[in-house]
């Protein structure tokens, strides 16, 4: 489908500042009527509504806290962020991330180890959860490292060609992860924010390919975090919806599979008796 | 570490399929409850004490460690009140054997309250006796189909009355709705476009 | 397909219908169907016109019966009467899932909702206390044996909201001078004028009010 194609390039070089698309102007006016395309207008609508809430999650944390005038755009976003009974936001906050103590917390029994071969000089590491991290540094007792995936050198090869990356090998909430982390007080958190962004812009295309192209797709798939799995299969199940629209009446009706077996069965009997 | 024990339990959800419910694992959430019970245990000794020079860092961490518990315990929960539900639309207000002894008793408390309430609104739609919305979920798309009698079947009532003798490899257009169980029982086949 | 349902109404009914016709109830359900699949929030309903669609379509299934079988008219007919069911019952559907989903918010704003602003029927109205109830009584199995300070689920934590910013489809059927979008985290808002009849994609939150006017269709 080449009109994705055209779509998706257009709002890549205008997504920072396209808030709206006027179907007339834009280039979907070559399909006749948009509701006959449910594939089209779900990666569409799921395209915009990521790079929304990716943008969204990434505004420099200080707009929210400082700004009282801006009551009114807080209450804009509040509904974007992953709700309390979300598995994949709790799994998110889950993943470790490597840090050290600038004070020593006491008390805490798992923590007692990395002081007891203490050399005093070198910092103690250790690896812990984010959301373990998050309560240290409300306390300033901790700093840490911007885990791999996000460090420089990855930054480096997202931002080269991040089709080629297996993301859910370098981490399984690539996306999620990375909008928590970009939240903390990090001198490299705006990096990390403009790589999540640019990421998921530059692989969404390949990403529908798949989805579209190839029928067996659980290699390409494997290489997708989960975000863009969900994606992913939203894309897949809107083109079963339009094959079907497509193929129309044409949905065969067939025999139970337990009355056909048990038909081979008897067959078979009566060739034995034979 | 802290929450390991729930986080077991979720990811147990997790690699179960959506379509299924694993079987409720009271176990794993005593633990998780005792766990949540010794670690505020520990806050409420700390606070005895000390009463100057609180180990801050070593409360703050409890504190955060009772609530993500918390968090993971109702997403437990509640993830399996969804999927409970999506059967409820998928297979009816009969569940097989097999799912009803994964589930709590609360759990099929649940499941019971939410038929009762789903009825009782779908019988207020309409003026007679409502309208079940758990039918006609697919677009109708034609109402009759070309099928072929596979055998000798006989007499057979239409929906108009009128009655129709089905013989071997004979061709018929018939209501899809009154073909789809004789297609399904083998005794016709729908003929291919 | 394009049948004229008119055909199958007894006159005696169309008097008593003050000056709806059945297409246009029809038209009207439809719309709200479509408003209702693609918005993220929960529509005001439209209930009276489901109920009155219901009424006549039993009428016309009355009527149907009446008519010779062998008229080639009636299948159509038929087709048509299913089609129309489909819709309502998918219109319904879809309200009944957004009502589960958000139910702690939606029970809260309709809660703030005069008597003439429903955005709930009645029906509606009990079956969202009743499923909030039941969940809250179930959930509570689990937090009773939590520490004291911590054995409430609060409103804060339980509630669901849908994403008002989702980006929609729409149609317009009338001129809309200004429409704000406010989405820019730059700080800047952009003001475009719908013109009649044009199509456009765009976050929901800008155009909310003129879909529940009618000014914008939902495609």
């Amino acid at each position: 489908m080449n009109f994705c194609r055209q779509t998706q390039s257009n709002s890549k070089t205008k997504s920072f500042n396209t808030n709206s698309i006027n179907l007339k102007s834009s280039r979907i006016d070559s399909v006749a009527s948009l509701d006959d395309f449910p594939f089209t207008k779900k990666i569409l609508t799921n395209y915009l509504n990521e790079i929304l809430i990716l943008r969204c999650h990434c505004v420099e944390p200080r707009r929210f806290q400082d700004n009282t005038t801006n009551i009114k755009e807080i209450n804009m976003y509040r509904n974007i962020k992953p709700h309390y009974f979300s598995i994949d936001a709790i799994m998110a906050a889950q993943e470790k991330i490597q840090c050290s103590f600038i004070k020593k917390v006491e008390h805490v029994d798992f923590l007692d180890s990395i002081y007891s071969d203490k050399d005093e000089e070198s910092d103690p590491k250790i690896e812990l959860p984010l959301w373990m991290v998050k309560v240290f540094l409300v306390g300033k007792s901790i700093q840490f490292d911007m885990p791999k995936a996000y460090n420089e050198i990855y930054r480096g090869v997202l931002t080269a060609d991040a089709n080629v990356v297996d993301l859910f090998k370098l981490c399984k909430h690539f996306y999620l992860f990375g909008k928590f982390l970009s939240q903390l007080e990090h001198r490299e958190a705006y990096e990390v924010r403009r790589t999540l962004i640019q990421t998921f812009i530059d692989r969404f295309k390949q990403t529908m390919d798949w989805a579209q192209n190839i029928d067996d797709n659980q290699p390409c798939f494997n290489r997708l975090d989960c975000l863009e799995r969900l994606i992913f299969n939203d894309a897949r199940v809107a083109q079963q919806h339009l094959n079907i629209y497509l193929t129309e009446g044409s949905g065969q009706m067939e025999i139970a599979a337990m009355i056909l077996n048990y038909r081979k069965r008897k067959i078979h009997e009566s060739r034995v008796l034979e | 570490m802290y929450c390991d024990k729930v986080i077991e339990l979720l990811k147990e959800l997790e690699r179960s399929r959506e379509d299924t419910i694993p079987p409720y694992n009271n176990d794993g959430i005593n633990q998780v409850l005792s766990e949540m019970k010794t670690l505020d245990a520990e806050i409420i000794d700390f606070l005895r004490k000390q009463k100057d020079n609180l180990p801050l860092d070593a409360i703050r961490l409890r504190r955060a460690a009772i609530e993500r518990n918390k968090r993971c315990l109702m997403t437990y929960i509640w993830t399996r009140l969804q999927r409970l539900k999506e059967m409820r639309w998928e297979i009816g207000a009969i569940l097989p054997s097999d799912v009803r002894q994964n589930l709590s008793q609360s759990e099929i408390e649940w499941f019971n309250n939410y038929c009762k309430t789903l009825v009782s609104y779908m019988k207020t739609i309409g003026s007679d006796t409502g309208l079940n919305l758990t039918q006609d979920t697919k677009p109708p798309k034609s109402l009759y189909t070309e099928v072929r009698s596979l055998v000798d079947a006989g007499k057979l009532e239409l929906e108009s009355g009128e009655v129709l003798i089905l013989r071997k490899n004979s061709q018929y257009m018939l209501s899809r709705s009154q073909a789809e169980p004789l297609i399904r029982q083998g005794i016709l086949e729908q003929v291919r476009q | 397909m394009d049948i004229d349902i008119r055909e199958l109404i007894d006159d005696e009914d169309d008097e008593n219908q003050e000056e709806m016709t059945a297409q246009k109830v029809l038209q009207n359900v439809e719309r709200a169907w479509l408003n209702e699949k693609f918005s993220p929030e929960i529509l005001p309903h439209q209930t009276d016109y489901v109920e009155c669609l219901l009424e006549q379509i039993k009428g016309m299934e009355g009527n149907l019966a009446k008519l010779s079988k062998t008229d080639p008219k009636v299948d159509l007919h038929k087709l048509e009467l299913e089609r129309i069911k489909f819709v309502i019952t998918s219109y319904l559907r879809t309200r009944l899932k957004k009502i589960e989903s958000f139910c702690v918010s939606v029970l809260e704003e309709e809660a703030t909702r005069s008597e003439e602003d429903k955005y709930l029927s009645p029906a509606e109205l009990q079956f969202a206390k009743e499923f909030a109830l039941n969940a809250d009584n179930h959930f509570d199995t689990i937090l009773r044996h939590m520490p004291q300070l911590y054995n409430k689920l609060d409103r804060n934590k339980k509630i669901i909201e849908p994403n008002l910013n989702s980006f929609v489809f729409l149609k317009c059927n009338k001129h809309i001078d200004s429409v704000i979008i406010k989405n820019t985290l730059e700080g800047q808002e952009e003001e475009i004028v719908l013109e009649d009849n044009s199509q456009h994609l765009m976050p929901y939150s800008s155009v909310a009010e003129f879909v529940k006017n009618g000014t914008v269709q939902l495609i």
